[in-house]
């Protein structure tokens, strides 16, 4: 069964943080970590050169992804979930050009085109180029939720063997999406359970 | 591509099958356009345990995450590495132009190599989306990446 959450885990728990969590510390599950066994957008597989169809993928979205806009359709065909604990990141970034006000030409195309131009006919301003790749990666989301600035979209996934019961799928949901949780029995996790929130101004 | 802020805190991974773990989408990268992905990652101690790094284009897996490929050293201790994935727009007859070059290390040991592509031509439509993949064979260990940026290259 195949668990998605939005965002990296608040807790700032990673991968193996995680499966600590659900495993050791707080017995939350049986996360799948058989090498044959692949989820993939397409069903879960044993992979390989003569990779074979196992069954239909059994998912479960939290309320948080679906709130953004992110639905199973989200996932590009080829989507691969692989097994156990993942946190995973999609990058986009909006093309921008600056053109002439009312056409697409640049200002060298459109001085190129028409010639000598006074300045005070000018009037620029800055266009959202929407690429063959933007119109696809938009498309992936609910309409009218696709963020129109760049942005990182963070996914936490787990697959357990079983489905959780609601008390474990609550407790997983707030440690990866919930504001203050409080890790249980924190002493049981090692530093290089968690990553460190990294940052960077584009400077 | 400009990116212009935010968190960039790294994916990880524990998955002993192939998962996709980073994605840069919104891509156009045409017919005949060079382009350049760089990404660093890293590999947890844990146990002594295999974990690879491969590519995927649109669809496409173009650099298979397996044995021969991108790795680590297998050894038992904190690893870490960068990647340097190079390609082009794929143009008839130019199918499988790209390769990678790599270096990897931690404690006494390192692994570098460079890699040729898969047996897979890459897709002849424009270049959208190219996503890294990683595995470990032990779930023991965890895979970590960070830091990918795909540039493309002026061709005049």
């Amino acid at each position: 069964m195949l668990y998605i959450f939005l965002g990296y885990p608040k807790t700032l728990l990673n991968a193996g943080g995680l499966q600590r969590c659900v495993g050791r510390v707080e017995q939350l599950g049986i996360l799948e970590h058989n090498p044959q066994v692949q989820y993939r957008k397409e069903g879960v597989f044993i992979p390989g050169l003569h990779e074979e169809q196992l069954y239909q993928v059994e998912h479960r979205l939290s309320q948080d992804c679906l709130d953004v806009g992110i639905t199973w359709d989200w996932f590009n065909e080829n989507w691969a979930f692989g097994n156990g604990v993942t946190v995973h990141k999609t990058i986009a970034v909006p093309e921008y050009k600056i053109v002439v006000h009312g056409t697409n030409l640049s200002l060298e195309e459109f001085l190129a085109w028409r010639g000598r131009t006074p300045l005070a006919e000018l009037e620029l301003e800055r266009m959202h180029v929407r690429h063959e790749g933007w119109e696809k990666y938009e498309a992936r989301w609910v309409p009218g939720t696709c963020p129109q600035v760049p942005h990182i979209v963070h996914l936490t996934w787990l697959i357990t063997q079983y489905p959780l019961p609601e008390f474990a799928y609550q407790r997983l949901r707030q440690v990866v999406e919930g504001e203050e949780t409080t890790l249980l029995r924190r002493h049981l996790y090692r530093n290089k359970d968690f990553s460190a929130v990294r940052r960077w101004d584009g400077r | 591509m400009t990116w212009v802020g935010g968190n960039t805190t790294e994916v990880t991974t524990t998955s002993t099958t192939v998962v996709d773990l980073i994605a840069v989408s919104s891509l156009s990268i045409g017919a005949s356009i060079p382009f350049l992905v760089i990404l660093v990652f890293r590999t947890t101690a844990g146990a002594i345990a295999d974990a690879f790094l491969g590519f995927k284009i649109n669809t496409t897996v173009v650099m298979s995450a397996a044995v021969g490929g991108i790795s680590n050293t297998g050894a038992n201790q904190a690893e870490s590495g960068q990647v340097i994935f190079n390609g082009r727009g794929t143009a008839d007859p130019y199918l499988r132009v790209g390769g990678a070059i790599y270096g990897m290390g931690g404690g006494t040991t390192q692994i570098g190599l460079q890699i040729g592509p898969d047996n897979a031509n890459f897709p002849t439509a424009p270049l959208t989306d190219i996503v890294s993949l990683g595995v470990v064979s032990n779930a023991a260990i965890s895979l970590g990446s960070d830091e990918m940026h795909v540039y493309t290259q002026a061709t005049s």
